[in-house]
């Protein structure tokens, strides 16, 4: 079913769907960024179509959707243990996602696949993509990696010549439909290309040998006096996901502790690391690290695919300039030559 | 008896043409409010040094534009050609209510309002600097009261706002939300290394002394998750009695902290009858330091918070303690 909305139609709309649903979009936080008189870009629950932003990239993933920055797990009161998996609000989420957020979400559902929290969540979803600028933004390369396109989704959504043109692919939003005219030459556009290409790491001769020599590369080092360990790309990333939990004891009594899961990064160098070791020796080994993690775990039957999307929000928070596409260049090349000198090139 | 050369320095200093060595040259000193005007007019300020100057350029101490050189016979023809870039700059940039004719400068009293380049560019920085200076512009200039203003996008003070009379550095006041805090300590590293070490991590959540807190944004731009952001207001801290000087240079005290804009325009407005009142009406060639002594600080205080309603942020020095450079001992004493 497709049609035509009005912008009005379409915040009467969203009044109506709000009983039922939460709509949460990418939405602008004004004076919020990093810097002076910036805003920032991240998801957050919108009451009209105006509040999302469909011309600017998100600085953050809708992952904190799924995975809150900080959520507690449990509070416990003397012996007694109170689980506060559930959310207080039970309404559905209607999710306006890119495309490669949608790919986003799907990998790491198979990482929380037994995880409770996170599962009450996602199951309330529904993906209402959104389209990109033309060949994407700056930053991206989602079509490297063939996260570019993509059709998990309950409604295409997209503004034409002053309408809201959606394409549903559900029933579950008939009822409000009725009324509006039909639009039957709606067409998404995908990004075909981006500006910039990345290199996916050949993984196919991958084995202990190349591992061991990759690590101790010399292509690290750089990093050494760029990288600042403040972790902002684990923080945007859309499938960054690691977390730590802390026990929290209320101090004003003992006898109430709580638990709580918070986000943690592997470039986001706390103090206590700091105590052990320089930045400038922590650095390369968490650089490592991260690529390793976004392209070596298929290889390690942990996932069916690379685990980065190419959404480039890691390109875009790095307060340093640097350029997860370049790093992943990097390293595919001097993957190749290691290739090369244990004889396994495929030339 | 007109090709008799008879300069009155004082009237041609007035207007802005700086007496030099050579008997009968001047240089010319140009506004620039904050320290930026759109690059154009750099060609005017070669178009002057070339054709009445002698070649020569000079950063103002004040980021004015000097050009050097300029004969006693030619500061007609340049006051002619910088009727247009006054207009500009003046009225249309910082809305003066000001007749700009082809005599140059009304008056030197109000310095040029330095500035660093503030948010327009600076990541560090919290205000929008030349933004702020065309605005302070209005309420300084002209005016017969010497004053001299510096601004800095934070307390960095790159620009040296401590050594001016009134020092305004942009600050905000961080609002820190738990919820979207990972306990990584980038914010406490980062305040503790720049700034006046404000901050603790206890139980997986910062606390910020706000007694320490000098507003410079440091934790903001160290945060990789947004748990700390700036005020929706940007505030100013104004220093005061700043100044260079042969006898007795001092670093500027706070007067006012954590004022909005409309506040501090309206501090600046009782500069004059502040300045008036110590001189019983007659300006002097005295800068606002001195006149601070006059008065002390009590008075000083009284005349420039006259009518003024603060913000509820808003801190005001119950004392100034300033510290001098004595090169004549006791020169106070007389």
């Amino acid at each position: 079913m497709k049609k035509k909305i009005s912008i009005d139609d379409f915040n009467f709309l969203i009044q109506k769907l709000s009983k039922k649903y939460r709509i949460i979009a990418p939405k602008a936080f004004e004076n919020e960024g990093r810097y002076s008189y910036d805003e920032d870009i991240r998801y957050s629950e919108i009451n009209s179509i105006e509040k999302v932003v469909f011309n600017k990239k998100s600085g953050g993933s809708p992952k904190e959707i799924l995975l809150p920055i900080v959520h507690t797990i449990s509070v416990q009161v003397k012996n007694q243990t109170i689980s506060t998996v559930h959310e207080k609000d039970e309404r559905e989420v209607l999710l306006f996602v890119h495309p490669c957020d949608i790919h986003g979400i799907t990998r790491i559902d198979n990482t929380f696949k037994n995880d409770e929290y996170y599962q009450i969540r996602r199951q309330k979803i529904k993906f209402v993509m959104i389209e990109c600028v033309e060949n994407g933004w700056d930053s991206c390369f989602c079509a490297s990696l063939g996260t570019n396109q993509s059709d998990n989704y309950s409604l295409a959504l997209k503004i034409e010549n002053g309408n809201v043109v959606v394409s549903c692919k559900d029933n579950f939003l008939n009822e409000y439909m009725e009324n509006f005219d039909e639009c039957s030459d709606f067409k998404f556009n995908f990004v075909e290309k981006n500006r910039i290409t990345v290199k996916v790491p050949n993984l196919e001769s991958w084995d202990k040998m190349s591992l061991d020599k990759i690590k101790n590369s010399a292509i690290w080092d750089e990093f050494k006096n760029r990288c600042i360990g403040c972790g902002s790309c684990n923080m945007a990333c859309m499938t960054c996901t690691c977390m730590n939990t802390i026990d929290v004891i209320a101090e004003d009594s003992t006898d109430i502790k709580i638990q709580k899961r918070v986000w943690n990064g592997c470039q986001l160098v706390k103090s206590k690391a700091l105590e052990k070791e320089s930045l400038s020796q922590i650095i390369p080994k968490r650089v490592v690290q991260r690529v390793l993690d976004k392209f070596y775990r298929p290889k390690l039957k942990e996932s069916n695919e690379q685990i980065c999307v190419g959404c480039g929000r890691c390109v875009d928070v790095c307060p340093k300039g640097i350029s997860f596409a370049a790093t992943i260049n990097k390293f595919s090349n001097e993957l190749e030559k290691i290739y090369k000198e244990f004889g396994r090139s495929e030339e | 008896m007109e090709n008799i050369r008879d300069i009155d320095i004082n009237k041609l200093r007035k207007n802005c043409f700086r007496q030099s060595k050579v008997p009968g040259e001047f240089m010319f000193q140009m506004r620039a409010p904050g320290g930026t005007v759109e690059a154009k007019h750099l060609l005017l300020v070669h178009e002057i040094a070339q054709k009445y100057g002698n070649g020569n350029f000079h950063f103002g101490t004040r980021q004015t534009f000097n050009v050097m050189g300029i004969k006693y016979e030619n500061i007609e023809k340049v006051n002619a050609m910088v009727e247009d870039y006054i207009k500009e700059i003046e009225i249309e940039r910082c809305k003066l209510d000001l007749e700009v004719d082809n005599c140059g400068y009304p008056c030197l009293a109000p310095r040029n309002i330095a500035g660093c380049v503030g948010a327009d560019h600076c990541i560090k920085a919290n205000a929008k600097v030349p933004a702020l200076a065309n605005k302070i512009e209005k309420v300084i200039f002209p005016s017969n009261y010497h004053i001299k203003v510096a601004i800095a996008g934070c307390p960095n003070d790159c620009v040296k706002a401590h050594m001016t009379d009134f020092g305004i550095l942009g600050v905000t006041i961080p609002q820190y939300n738990e919820n979207r805090c990972v306990g990584c300590e980038a914010c406490l590293r980062a305040c503790k290394h720049h700034s006046t070490d404000a901050l603790t991590f206890k139980n997986g959540v910062i606390t910020r002394n706000e007694n320490l807190c000098i507003g410079c944004g440091e934790c903001i731009e160290a945060c990789p998750t947004r748990a700390f952001v700036r005020s929706k207001e940007v505030f100013y801290r104004v220093l005061i009695g700043g100044r260079t000087s042969k006898k007795s240079p001092r670093v500027g005290k706070i007067f006012v902290d954590f004022i909005t804009e409309d506040v501090l325009l309206a501090i600046l407005k009782n500069w004059e009858s502040f300045s008036a009142h110590v001189l019983n009406g007659s300006p002097k060639y005295l800068h606002g330091g001195h006149l601070m002594d006059m008065a002390g600080y009590k008075t000083f205080k009284e005349l420039m918070l006259k009518d003024i309603k603060l913000n509820p942020e808003a801190k005001v020095a119950a004392r100034v303690n300033w510290t001098e450079m004595e090169y004549k001992a006791n020169y106070n004493v007389k």
